[in-house]
């Protein structure tokens, strides 16, 4: 038999006969390295989605180059460094007019594309499909519908004509001409030679080129690829018919290039290639994409997601190492005899090393594949049950899959196996260190406290003998509960290894646990978005203009909105809730009504010294149903407060504000009274540009005219009051439409109190200032936004935006979602390895004491004495390892906080108070539960059989 | 007076085809005072016997009586205050708790037992026992014979009806197997102490009143060979 065969069964029949402990100890290796391989994975499969996602909005070329050199691409292609390679050669500009470049910039930019355009290239196609031959070109979509290259509206299948060209640059005469090129391209912006006042421009070349194009398809996005100095491209397809309009000037026309690399890992290495293989040419890098593909370029957020990662694999690898140390150590103080007699009979110190340190690769073998296995088994199911959630958070664009990294597999196998490895180190070197006679001393196994060693068993016991058990000093344990109390005790403090590591492993618990539930408190806040759930799905907001040729009015504009509402009420799928026409207003509130930090906190509040508060409010007329509606929802009488002769409005309680580094909530208004509302005169050829506070503590108004003069006036010449309003009450909701707090204070009237407030009367200078809201539930969000806005797009006579509040709900549901996902798998396995681990060590250390237990009970301890005795133990070492655990997982979770608060602005410190309350739960069940069938295991069923000495 | 009387006792370890008959009817009775030996090969179901005799264990059939008490009609707790009181044992690996040091783990049942210690008493046993200014040395600190007299003390400490040695001297050299089996001869002469003893020891036997010797669980001889 070898040494190894030998070393092999002995290794196995040690391990089959620990069953359970092995079944542990490999599960715990398997847990640690599923959560490393999960965590990489992760991050793997998140870099993959980000890659993804940029190269369908922008393709996946790593860089460009343009050149006019063909040979220099013809080599380029050859080049082992370069992968794909897709060319488009610049055709020539159409000039628009300078009506249409209003709209649609000064040129079209007309390319011609090859078959890999398609590939490397992002050329997003809202209709039609890409070009096949040189008389077929896509379009920018905003050229849809127009006449601008043809006569009639442009669609697919449209014949367009273009007269290409060339741009030049003007340069006046004499000047240097040092570096300007011949011609200007793409990149240039328009440089108009009439604003240049120094004589440079440029103009448009007309190269004689009049091309024909059938229009298949229009684009929509405007991506890096298709993007331009002025105007946008069009694309065609080059073939053998294709002219440039260089070429028609005798010039040699320009292409560029896009292109992957193969091998180069570092940003400079593409540049010098690029340079090497197109003769000293900047390229273009695709910055945005190289990130994800391994070639570096240091962005902040990777530093906080890797930061993360390393903490969190610490940590995971603090427990796995533990509880692997905690199975060795054990596994060998129970062999202790069994190792003696293999050195009494000739076994080397190395032999007895390797021994231990196989059974460990014997675990780790076992383990480290069902751990990977798990590990991607369970990001898979993580990340398929999440990715339609992941992909909309992280800005859609591509699908979030499973992308399992060959790199962070074996690191992750590397990290558990040096776990392993680490863990079983001493207690190998621990059994090699016991020798011969440790095979017959039954006591070797107590490591003494220092005061042991030194003969006196402690200092109190001076005179001889008095009664032992008599307690001495607080002696809790013996005054509460006898004589097992103080067996336990003198357990405790005689015998310190054990305990410690008991103590350990509950500490480490701790720890593991509450770190989890720091990350998923922190993770969490972070994505709780701050404002409250509206209660609305849409909101549509219509800003007033002048220009718009509408009735100027302001009682015009509000029959036109009105009319507006009740069309988009009448909308199937959508309910109306409620709209508003609002006007920011000077307001002056008497002192003894406004909150305490108003004045501090809202940048237009200031004080006056008659006791007044000056500010600018919003004053919110409300349709009456919804007003109506409301009213009876917080039970006010509609009578007292819709009565036009007797106008009394409603103010929100609260406001937001800011204390100068963060905003926050504050009471505006305190109490109910009357408040002037101020109107301020039209002055010809001035626009008032602000109000502020006089020295003579007044409220002065200032005009400004358009060339920059400026008037200061006191407000009682600039203005009247318009009227007082009284505040009848104040409100802590809201109707729906007017939202509960806003960056103003905010004051709600029934629309019906227009004429009465002498809004509908004002001009249009008042009416400028009218903002229009209306709000909507509907059960298709998606689909009633769309059909809002498009309705709104051509019926509207001012500027109008719909906001889909809904889905930006749905979005932070969603993020929430991931979030918590995944800190709560994450916070499981800690979990799952922390009880493992206080398991594993509590049974054992009680497994290890079967013998001690025989005799006492041999000896005449009861059960029930026993059992007290085990409890208070229990207690001790339960204590300080919660208390150590507790320290420890607050010092930790100030580092996770560390490194969260790099990215996230405005993160607090914040201790897991509730996480803490269930890792010291979950630990007491731990330990109660382990030490139950530690008992259970102990608990000779055979008494003879604990005693007997010749079982080793 | 009959102080410990066995009747028709048997233990059976395991069950099915893997059973053990540790033990197959047996019978004999220990007179007070007595010093028995119990010798036999080894397996042959001496340490079985004596844990029987001392209420550790449980038989599966048959009964014990120790001071015309029924030991087996108790339940677990009175069974422990039995062990107690009634009952010293000292094993051939000394088996003292490592914790406690010598003076505490001689008092252990006393403790266990809630009473107070009995100092008289203790110091007449360190003394006879030599163990003066190891009071409160911890196992470890001790040699073997050191350990072994300290576990007599804790097994004489209460004064029990019967002391039950398990091979005694099986780990001592021979001047300190001498000096052991003195002090429980001694304690056996001078103080009436119920003695059964399981030795290999042939010479240990011979120092007996009485040698029974047990063969495959049974008794296959009891003989007197003092008055």
């Amino acid at each position: 038999m070898s040494g190894t065969h030998v070393t092999l069964s002995f290794t196995l029949r040690t391990l089959r006969k620990n069953r359970v402990r092995t079944a542990v100890t490999i599960l715990g290796i398997a847990l640690s390295a599923a959560l490393l391989t999960a965590v990489l994975t992760t991050l793997s499969s998140l870099t993959s989605f980000l890659y993804d996602q940029e190269a369908s909005q922008q393709g996946a070329w790593h860089a460009s180059v343009s050149t006019t050199d063909d040979q220099a691409i013809e080599n380029a292609r050859a080049d082992t460094r370069i992968g794909d390679l897709s060319v488009m050669t610049d055709v020539g500009y159409a000039h628009l007019s300078e009506a249409e470049a209003r709209n649609y910039g000064h040129y079209v930019a007309v390319q011609a594309i090859d078959g890999d355009a398609e590939q490397l290239c992002s050329l997003p196609l809202s209709e039609g499909r890409l070009p096949q031959n040189s008389h077929e070109i896509v379009l920018y979509s905003l050229f849809r519908g127009t006449s601008v290259f043809s006569d009639e509206p442009c669609q697919i299948g449209s014949q367009i004509t273009m007269d290409l060209g060339a741009r030049r640059p003007l340069v006046p005469d004499g000047s240097d001409t040092e570096g300007v090129p011949d011609y200007l391209d793409t990149s240039f912006g328009y440089f108009d030679p009439q604003e240049g006042s120094d004589g440079f421009g440029e103009e448009f070349v007309n190269a004689g080129l009049r091309q024909t194009y059938t229009v298949v398809g229009f684009y929509q996005q405007n991506n890096m690829i298709t993007s331009i100095g002025t105007g946008s491209r069009a694309f065609t397809f080059f073939d053998k018919d294709t002219r440039t309009a260089l070429a028609a000037l005798g010039e040699q026309p320009t292409k560029t290039v896009y292109f992957t690399t193969v091998g180069l890992g570092k940003a400079s290495d593409i540049q010098a290639c690029t340079t090497d293989l197109f003769d000293a040419t900047q390229p273009r890098l695709h910055s945005s994409l190289l990130r994800y593909t391994g070639i570096n370029d240091g962005r902040a957020i990777w530093d906080t997601l890797y930061q993360m990662a390393a903490v969190l694999a610490v940590v995971i690898i603090a427990a796995s190492a533990s509880l692997i140390y905690n199975s060795f150590a054990i596994s060998v103080a129970e062999r202790t005899r069994q190792f003696g007699l293999l050195a009494s009979i000739g076994a080397s110190r190395k032999q007895l090393r390797r021994m231990v340190r196989f059974e460990a690769l014997l675990l780790a073998v076992i383990g480290v594949p069902l751990g990977l296995a798990l590990g991607i088994g369970g990001s898979f199911v993580v990340l398929e049950a999440l990715s339609p959630a992941l992909s909309e958070v992280l800005g859609g664009g591509a699908r979030f899959g499973l992308h399992v990294d060959p790199v962070s597999l074996a690191v992750a196998a590397v990290l558990s196996l040096v776990a392993v490895s680490v863990s079983a180190w001493l207690p190998s070197r621990r059994a090699a260190r016991v020798s011969a006679v440790d095979a017959v001393r039954s006591t070797q196994d107590v490591r003494l406290a220092r005061r042991g060693r030194t003969g006196q068993a402690s200092p109190e016991q001076a005179s001889t003998l008095d009664d032992p058990w008599k307690p001495r000093g607080l002696a809790l344990g013996t005054r509460l509960l006898g004589v097992p109390g103080a067996i336990a005790q003198r357990n405790a403090t005689r015998s310190r290894g054990k305990g410690r590591v008991a103590v350990a492993s509950l500490l480490l618990a701790v720890v593991l646990l509450v770190t989890a539930g720091a990350l998923n408190l922190y993770l969490g806040t972070t994505v709780r978005v701050v404002s409250d759930v509206q209660p609305y799905d849409i909101r549509v907001q219509g800003y007033s203009s002048p220009e718009d040729g509408s009735d100027q009015s302001a009682q015009g504009m509000l029959d036109d909105f009105a009319t507006l509402y009740a069309a988009l009420s009448g909308f199937e799928g959508v309910e109306a809730a409620g709209s508003s026409a609002s006007l920011s207003v000077p307001v002056s509130i008497p002192s003894s009504l406004v909150g305490d930090r108003v004045v501090e906190g809202l940048d237009s509040a200031l004080e006056t010294n008659d006791g007044t508060v000056e500010t600018q409010a919003t004053l919110a007329f409300v349709d009456d149903e919804s007003y109506r509606a409301f009213l009876e929802q917080v039970g006010l009488d509609p009578q007292t407060y819709m009565d036009p002769a007797h106008p009394r409005a409603l103010a929100n309680h609260q406001v937001l504000g800011n204390d100068g580094s963060t905003y926050q909530v504050m009471d505006m208004f305190v109490g109910t009274g009357s408040i002037q509302v101020y109107a301020y005169e039209n002055r010809e050829g001035w626009y008032r540009s602000g109000e502020f506070l006089l020295p003579n503590g007044q409220m002065g108004v200032m005009y400004q005219k358009d060339d920059g003069t400026s008037m200061d006036v006191a407000r009682e010449e600039g203005a009247q009051p318009s009227y007082t309003l009284e505040i009848g009450a104040v409100t802590d909701e809201a109707p729906a439409v007017v939202g509960r707090s806003s960056w103003m204070p905010v004051i709600m009237v029934p629309q019906s109190f227009a004429p009465v407030l002498g809004v509908s009367d004002g001009e249009v200078s008042e009416a400028t200032g009218l903002v229009f809201s209306a709000a909507f539930t509907a059960e298709d969000h998606a689909a009633a936004a769309k059909d809002i806005k498009a309705f709104l797009d051509s019926n509207a006579f001012f500027e109008t935006n719909v906001y889909d509040a809904a889905a930006e709900q749905e979005q932070t549901e969603m993020l929430a979602t991931v979030v918590e996902t995944f800190s709560l798998c994450f916070a499981g396995i800690l979990t799952l390895i922390a009880v493992a681990n206080v398991f594993n060590t509590l049974v054992n250390s009680l497994v290890l004491r079967r013998r001690e237990f025989a005799v006492l009970k041999s000896v005449g301890m009861g059960n029930k004495a026993f059992n007290r005795m085990i409890a208070w133990e229990c207690v001790r070492y339960g204590l300080r390892g919660l208390a150590g655990g507790l320290i420890v997982s607050m010092a930790v979770t100030y580092l996770l906080f560390n490194a969260l608060e790099a990215s996230i602005s405005g993160l607090t410190f914040m201790m897991p108070w509730g996480h803490m309350g269930i890792a010291v739960m979950v630990v007491i069940l731990a330990t109660v539960a382990s030490t139950a069938y530690g008992l259970h295991r102990s608990r000779a069923n055979n008494v003879v059989e604990a005693l007997r000495t010749d079982v080793l | 007076m009959d102080i410990l009387t066995i009747q028709h006792l048997t233990k059976v370890y395991g069950s099915g085809p893997t059973a053990t008959r540790a033990l197959d009817d047996v019978s004999f009775s220990v007179a007070a005072g007595e010093f028995v030996a119990i010798v036999g090969s080894s397996g042959s179901g001496k340490s079985t016997l004596l844990h029987l005799m001392g209420g550790v264990d449980r038989p599966t059939s048959g009964t014990v009586f120790l001071n015309s008490n029924d030991v087996y009609a108790r339940n677990d707790e009175e069974l422990a205050v039995l062990r107690r009181r009634e009952v010293g044992i000292v094993y051939q690996f000394y088996n003292l708790i490592p914790v406690l040091d010598v003076v505490e783990n001689m008092t252990l049942p006393v403790a266990l037992d809630g009473r107070p210690v009995n100092q008289e008493r203790l110091a007449e046993l360190v003394q006879t026992l030599g163990l003066q200014g190891r009071e409160h040395h911890l196992p470890n600190q001790l040699s073997g014979g050191q350990q072994q007299r300290v576990a007599i003390g804790r097994a004489l400490m209460n004064a029990p009806s019967i002391l039950l040695a398990d091979e005694p001297t099986g780990n001592l050299d021979t001047r300190t197997s001498r000096e052991i089996m003195a002090i429980l001869r001694d304690s056996n002469s001078r103080l009436g102490q119920t003695l059964v003893v399981i030795t290999h020891d042939e010479d240990i036997a011979l120092t007996a009143d009485r040698i029974i010797a047990i063969e495959d669980g049974r008794i296959a001889r009891d003989e007197r060979i003092r008055k």
